[in-house]
């Protein structure tokens, strides 16, 4: 919180040195992009847990704009409650470049291009939830983290992309489960996106990511590496605008102290112009024989009364080789106001 | 041998201006007014509505490859062009550059809106205008016209052909814009033929879609089939990229009315291989 206000204090002295600009930007006519993403979630577990019942799951405000001829600005803070207390934090805060020709540099917060759901906004999610292995490895909110990234459009006959991030790693249950801020620990990150068209109406994606970074387990003793390799493909089907059909699938394994991994894989069934069905299943621990694997099957019906406002009802099937099994029912309301910038394919 | 076959095709293009359309209309009168001197693919398929695609990454690599990208504006491609502008790594086509044009800019628009008189709530409208105005030949005229400069800037050798060919065009879109149509009143389904009905004098009394974007409710074609009753429409025209069976469901109503599906968009169905045939299918079906 003190953070984000020496932020907005550094931000307006800056604007306000700069009085030419200021001159300029009298007006609404400059203002950024702003929207506002609310999900409200209703929780019921059989057996029972802290996060049941209503919840704000989370609030993201986002501003985007060009910030000159050379550069343009994303920012999204999350507003959503830890340990029973409202947070504020900036989820991603980056700029990008715009005016350079075939590459694309960012520096700021992100959430890193490790597989493909890491890299969705909370509203933005195929369900209610994270992914299993997702949060298990990477943590609740994923993994974002400060640091550079460059992208490049490989000139081939399909489109093939690499992506390349150097980050400071701050991530808790990857590089620093202290907490704080790790000064000479970077991680990096690389991947590659590669997409077919199959046909007119499908299209098929197959991509591998990759992430190494010193982590700080024992720093003293034995500061050890963590790696990270994942590969993700995704079919999409989409005929018209009243029927389209998804089925996604990511492996990801993590070498920290142990070696680790888990899939899920899940489809997507639009049924008519505003109702969509959706199936998964989830696997952490493929290869674990001692019975710490989880495995989860999950359902989803989701009414979208417009690409604005979409209202879910999941049910998720949680067994963890322990005695009960979990069943979880969640419905969520997620509402989107004001501008919103298009969304990834 | 597909090596081959890529290298030979490439050498045919050589020396041609590579426009990316979003719309296959925009599409059919780059290639009027480009004649031999263009190569011109549409992103949006003819049987697709242009405001719901998705941002695909085939897209960015059509876009990433071109010389001009002509857009419509208005807010039409707003959910998916700046994502494929900005993954195509092309500052060059950004809006306002060398590369660019916006269809819209000069042309006479319908339904403008004042900021405040509309809220999403008033579902998918576009304030700053509606985005079909292709659809009148001579508003298309117009942009042909706009077209023809473009390309005259960024191909000042062929500025001769691209201007006659422009004018060739308007000429041919004055004969269609002159012919006269019997059918005075309509119901839509969604206000995309409205410029067409404007400059043919046909009146569109209601819409199938309770609201822009928003699909027909049962409580709303009962309020259709009353407005039916008193004001006596002739047709109900459905554009072929949506659903007719709401329309069906009027006609069993009054069984008097005729539901015609059309294209309102080139390559929407075979017979409609450019915007005049597109035109006179559309003088054919809701005028006779």
């Amino acid at each position: 919180m003190y953070r984000l206000i020496i932020m907005l204090v550094l931000t307006s002295h800056i604007a306000y040195s700069q009085d030419k600009r200021l001159y300029q930007n009298k007006g609404n006519k400059f203002n950024p992009s702003i929207g506002v993403n609310s999900l409200f979630l209703f929780k019921n577990d059989s057996v029972p847990t802290t996060d049941e019942g209503f919840s704000i799951q989370e609030m993201e405000l986002q501003f985007v704009s060009d910030v000159d001829s050379n550069f343009m600005v994303n920012a999204l803070i999350a507003i959503r409650k830890e340990a029973g207390e409202f947070i504020i934090e900036p989820e991603e805060a980056f700029l990008e470049t715009t005016s350079i020709k075939d590459i694309t540099f960012r520096v700021g917060k992100f959430r890193m291009a490790l597989g493909k759901h890491n890299q969705l906004h909370t509203h933005a999610y195929p369900f209610v939830d994270a992914p299993l292995t997702q949060a298990s490895f990477l943590g609740d909110e994923g993994l974002q983290e400060v640091g550079g990234s460059l992208a490049y459009l490989v000139p081939l006959p399909w489109y093939t992309e690499v992506r390349v991030q150097a980050v400071q790693g701050e991530n808790e249950d990857l590089f620093n489960p202290g907490g704080g801020k790790n000064t000479n620990n970077y991680a990096y990150l690389g991947r590659l996106v590669n997409f077919l068209e199959v046909t007119d109406h499908s299209t098929l994606e197959l991509s591998f990511s990759g992430l190494t970074g010193r982590n700080d387990n024992d720093p003293l003793v034995n500061p050890e590496d963590t790696h990270l390799l994942g590969a993700d493909l995704t079919y999409k089907w989409k005929p018209s605008k009243n029927q389209s059909f998804l089925w996604s699938t990511e492996y990801l394994q993590r070498q920290k102290e142990t070696l680790e991994s888990g899939i899920f894989s899940y489809i997507q069934y639009q049924i008519a112009p505003r109702w969509y069905l959706g199936a998964r299943y989830d696997k952490l621990g493929i290869t674990e024989d001692d019975g710490t694997d989880i495995s989860r099957g999950s359902f989803v019906a989701t009414f979208a009364s417009s690409e604005f406002a979409a209202i879910r009802a999941q049910y998720n099937y949680v067994d963890d080789k322990s005695q009960e099994i979990n069943h979880q029912v969640m419905v969520q309301f997620n509402m989107s106001i004001g501008a919103h910038p298009a969304h990834r394919y | 041998m597909k090596v081959l076959l890529v290298f030979l095709f490439s050498i045919s293009a050589w020396g041609k201006i590579k426009v990316v359309t979003t719309t296959t209309n925009l599409r059919s009168l780059v290639e009027f007014v480009g004649g031999d001197q263009v190569e011109v693919v549409s992103l949006a398929k003819g049987t697709q509505d242009p405001h719901y695609l998705e941002a695909k990454p085939s897209y960015v690599l059509k876009v990433s490859k071109a010389d001009l990208l002509v857009q419509i504006g208005l807010g039409l491609e707003d959910a998916w062009l700046p994502l494929i502008i900005r993954g195509a790594r092309r500052p060059d086509l950004r809006p306002g550059e060398k590369r660019h044009l916006f269809a819209h800019r000069g042309v006479e628009l319908l339904e403008v809106l004042k900021a405040g008189e509309v809220t999403r709530k008033d579902g998918d409208v576009h304030p700053e205008g509606n985005p079909h105005f292709l659809l009148d030949p001579v508003r298309a005229s117009f942009v042909a016209g706009e077209i023809s400069k473009k390309l005259a800037e960024l191909d000042p050798s062929h500025q001769k052909y691209y201007l006659s060919n422009a004018q060739k065009f308007s000429e041919r879109t004055k004969d269609l814009a002159s012919k006269k149509i019997k059918v005075k009143k309509v119901i839509s389904y969604h206000k995309t033929l409205n410029y067409f009905y404007n400059r043919f004098g046909v009146e569109n009394i209601a819409y199938l879609e309770p609201k822009p974007g928003v699909p027909p409710s049962a409580g709303h074609l009962i309020k259709l089939i009353g407005i039916i009753k008193q004001q006596k429409p002739e047709k109900v025209i459905v554009e072929n990229y949506f659903d007719p069976s709401p329309a069906d469901r009027l006609k069993k109503e009054s069984p008097k009315l005729e539901i015609r599906s059309v294209p309102v968009a080139v390559d929407a169905d075979k017979s409609v291989g450019d915007i005049l045939k597109l035109y006179q299918q559309l003088i054919k079906e809701i005028g006779e």
